[in-house]
């Protein structure tokens, strides 16, 4: 793909390094006659899916990076190549220097995964007793561990949930007993494949605010997968974009929006609820009292938007911001198909 | 080596601790857990200990063979149920199908040191294997057995043989899960389910040929009959080491097809996922 | 009448997902199963002993039935593990009677073990067995025993799904309780005849034994005919009010339980 804005490496420590990956699968392509049975088990159609294509990266140590994309563009499977579940069918991974392939029981002490849809808490038993059971399986040492315990006990908010079966938890508070989990064995690298899927918005304030604090304050790296672009842009400092496979994007937030065009809406309050037609700026929306409006600020400069609307006199209130992520990147998304 | 036993004993630990916390917390649903584990095992084995009082002998083994030879079954039912049944450990079919065997590699052991260790619930599995002790003990006494310690040891080194055995030939089946996970979740039931319904089957009475078959190839007559014979010290047209064979033989070929569908698996990866039986 | 059509159809297609390799895995052993139980059968009769009222050749086809007809003899529909899953929701948002639903996807997963084990194994009965010969003196009445089995096993599954769902946590430990106890109460395994008599006469008048061990007496002509089809009847007239009154009584509980 067309947009690429090489992220400039600052240090030399390389958390994960991706080189030259491709994923191949073979998907079953079956009928729904039922004529179509014995074609199925005798003849079987497959297709090949690339589900990487030749992808290259570097994540240095420290980095907070969104992998975003949409559904299917190979989010997952990254995050499984990384940690070791899968292998790739052709090019180089190491995470920490090591090979996930190779040393993947090594690896497994030095990294953190969480699937967002999945839990590795015990159903039915409290999570204290899936904290003891880490504390064996990851044989930490039990210092540690209680040190480390409680200050994620203190962080996450987990005290009051501490003696509760896991079964009996909600989503939220299923998800920081997942994190605290995870974080347990002190991770020096984080895979976070959608994590807030399903959170509401006081769980994933808890959730955003934590990873960003471990980032900032104990160098964690972390790779987080999510559609919630307005989510990862707060959390993360780079974001890559996959598409089809490739990444299309690599760079900051901010630079993402330059490449895409800068887009940016304003939003006025008029006296008597009129809509108006601008030449500068498109109306995305208009209800009473109210209307909405989208430019592009490399075509169309914020004083020439403003000059236009200045021949308005009912304006009684403007606000002016940069369009939600979201939108650039669902632009993009369109753009690409 | 001694690292790697004691990480295995640290993983029974906590193994061991999870299960007497869930029996002591939720104990209501552990008593019916274990009644039906119970009424499981002993309903297998039931059918052929009326059929033998029926009949009084069957396949050259009396009624009171017969009991001991079922206590033997009963003994291996449940050092299975306490090993290797708890999240589907013996069953490895249904993780495999269900796209669960991601959960064992992000995790920084050895997969056969989780497999050998995940499964083991002495408390809520015991049931069974105290009643498998119990007909060991009583048909000992009817047959006049006295057994001593070499019997004893030769008695739980023949029990960890058929065990190895069915744990091997439902691992051997449940390879077939890595290539179809959705037709291959429940291959492991159906193996396992072979020998545990007929494991109570006396053999003496078919063809030779065929015993051959049952003993080797389909292991049916080495989880109960063959082992308790040769405690009995009834005379088999067989040389007394075949159970060993038999073990390693099927030990071997599971590591070599685990590690090829591993392979595979980390390849193809998994499409599907459902946490249905996932610690729980 | 097409809708239950094609969910029998995707029921049924299901399982073919792996090809044919990974199917034949299954029935095989299954095979093997009933292949040993032939040969004690038939170990017991070179030993001379009295089967009782069964010719070797009745109790070899006794066992052969029971295990082609394992799914409709002990019925099991998705009723339980979508009650444990949840899934039962998805159920009663479609415009169909969910116990037909139910009935129609158990129907479909019939399928693929009678086209891969029971055909096979009843055209070798009719060829080995003789089984030509009972069925064409005791087919019908065999036919119409086993509708009512089959009509009996879906109550009897549907009665236990509602009071599963009240067991929470428990339900798979009194499903198994449930296999295990069916599968011997039935007469599946082991003839009544060949249990102690007073067990026998108690089993043969318990709705169990009209699931699996009515059938396969008729069929291999050891059963009073009259007696038996009339206990099969009661036990469904019995029994399916009872299924319906229980199953609409649980709902909310089924319905909330799936979260």
């Amino acid at each position: 793909m067309q947009l690429k804005d090489q992220y400039v490496m600052q240090t030399v420590d390389i958390a994960v390094n991706i080189e030259n990956v491709t994923k191949e699968f073979k998907q079953w392509q079956r009928g729904s006659d039922i004529k179509d049975i014995v074609t199925n088990l005798l003849k079987p159609k497959t297709k090949t899916v690339k589900a990487l294509n030749d992808v290259s990266l570097k994540i240095n140590k420290g980095e907070f990076v969104a992998y975003a994309g949409a559904n299917g563009a190979g989010k997952s499977t990254t995050i499984k190549i990384l940690s070791g579940i899968m292998h790739p069918s052709y090019g180089k991974v190491s995470v920490l220097g090591l090979n996930p392939k190779v040393s993947r029981i090594e690896l497994m002490k030095r990294i953190g995964v969480v699937f967002g849809q999945r839990t590795e808490l015990w159903w039915d038993h409290p999570i204290s007793a899936s904290f003891d059971w880490k504390r064996v399986a990851w044989n930490i040492d039990k210092d540690q561990f209680k040190k480390r315990l409680d200050k994620l006990i203190e962080l996450l908010d987990l005290s009051a949930i501490l003696d509760t079966f896991a079964r009996e938890l909600s989503l939220g508070q299923r998800m920081r007993a997942d994190l605290a989990l995870m974080l347990l064995h002190n991770p020096d690298v984080i895979f976070l494949d959608e994590p807030t899927l399903g959170l509401d918005v006081l769980a994933k304030r808890h959730m955003i605010d934590y990873l960003k604090k471990i980032n900032q304050e104990d160098g964690v790296t972390i790779v987080v997968t999510s559609h919630d672009m307005d989510d990862l842009e707060e959390m993360a400092q780079r974001i890559i974009l996959l598409s089809n496979g490739q990444i299309a994007f690599d760079g900051s937030f901010d630079s993402l929006r330059e490449h895409t065009g800068n887009l940016c809406r304003i939003k006025i309050y008029t006296n008597n609820g009129h809509k108006h037609n601008l030449k500068t700026a498109k109306l995305i929306k208009s209800e009473k009292g109210f209307s909405e409006y989208q430019f592009d600020s490399q075509k169309n400069s914020i004083p020439s938007v403003l000059n236009e609307l200045s021949n308005i006199d009912s304006i009684h209130d403007i606000e002016i911001y940069k369009a939600p992520i979201e939108q650039v990147i669902a632009e993009l998304y369109t753009s690409w198909k | 080596m001694v690292a790697n036993m004691k990480r295995i004993f640290a993983l029974y630990g906590i193994s061991a601790k999870l299960d007497l916390l869930w029996f002591l917390r939720d104990t209501k649903n552990c008593v019916l857990n274990i009644m039906a584990d119970l009424v499981s095992s002993l309903s297998t084995i039931l059918a052929m200990f009326l059929l033998s009082q029926r009949f009084d002998s069957i396949g050259g083994m009396s009624s009171d063979h017969i009991l001991f030879m079922l206590g033997f079954a009963c003994l291996l039912d449940g050092l299975n149920l306490m090993f290797f049944t708890m999240n589907n450990v013996g069953y490895i079919s249904r993780i495999i199908g269900r796209g669960q065997l991601d959960h064992k590699l992000i995790q920084p052991n050895p997969i056969w040191m989780q497999l050998l260790t995940d499964g083991f619930i002495p408390f809520s599995g015991s049931s069974t294997f105290l009643c498998g002790i119990g007909l060991i003990a009583f048909s000992s006494i009817k047959l006049n057995l006295n057994l001593n310690i070499l019997d004893i040891g030769f008695l739980i080194f023949y029990l960890i043989c058929s065990v190895i055995i069915i744990f091997s030939f439902s691992y051997i089946f449940s390879c077939i899960a890595f290539y179809a996970p959705v037709a291959g979740e429940e291959v492991s039931t159906a193996a396992v389910g072979l020998l545990d319904n007929l494991k109570g089957f006396p053999l003496g009475g078919i063809p030779y040929q065929l015993q051959i078959i049952f003993t080797t190839i389909l292991p049916i007559g080495m989880t109960a009959w063959y082992p308790a014979n040769l405690l009995l010290g009834n005379k088999l047209n067989f040389t007394n080491y075949l159970l060993i064979i038999v073990t390693l033989s099927l030990l071997l070929i599971a590591t070599i097809l685990f590690r090829k569908g591993l392979k595979h698996y980390a390849t193809k990866g998994s499409i599907r996922y459902a946490d249905r039986g996932h610690r729980r | 009448m097409l809708t239950y059509i094609k969910t029998i159809s995707l029921s049924a297609t299901k399982a073919f997902d792996g090809g044919l390799l990974y199917i034949f895995g299954n029935y095989f052993l299954k095979l093997v199963q009933l292949f040993v139980f032939l040969l004690i059968w038939n170990s017991l009769h070179n030993q001379g002993v009295d089967l009782g009222i069964f010719t070797i050749e009745q109790l070899f086809l006794y066992s052969i039935l029971a295990s082609i007809l394992s799914e409709q003899l002990n019925i099991v529909t998705p009723a339980t593990t979508a009650f444990w899953e949840g899934s039962i929701i998805s159920r009663y948002l479609k415009p169909l009677p969910v116990l037909v639903q139910l009935s129609a996807e158990t129907v479909g997963s019939w399928i693929p073990k009678t086209v891969f084990f029971s055909i096979p194994v009843l055209l070798i009965s009719i060829r080995y067995f003789n089984l030509s010969k009972y069925l064409a003196s005791h087919g019908i009445m065999f036919l119409l025993s086993l509708s009512l089995s089959i009509s009996l096993g879906f109550a009897f599954d549907y009665i236990f799904a509602a009071f599963v769902i009240r067991l929470r946590n428990a339900h798979y430990t009194a499903y198994s309780i449930r296999v295990a106890l069916v599968t011997f109460l039935s007469g599946a395994v082991i003839p009544f005849d060949f249990m102690p008599y007073s067990l026998a006469k108690v089993l043969e008048v318990l709705p169990f034994g009209s699931l699996a061990s009515a059938p396969l007496l008729i069929l291999t002509g050891n059963g009073n005919v009259a007696s038996i089809i009339s206990l099969q009847v009661f036990w469904n007239i019995v029994l399916w009010p009872m299924a319906v009154t229980l199953f609409s009584k649980s709902q909310e509980r089924m319905v909330s339980y799936g979260g």
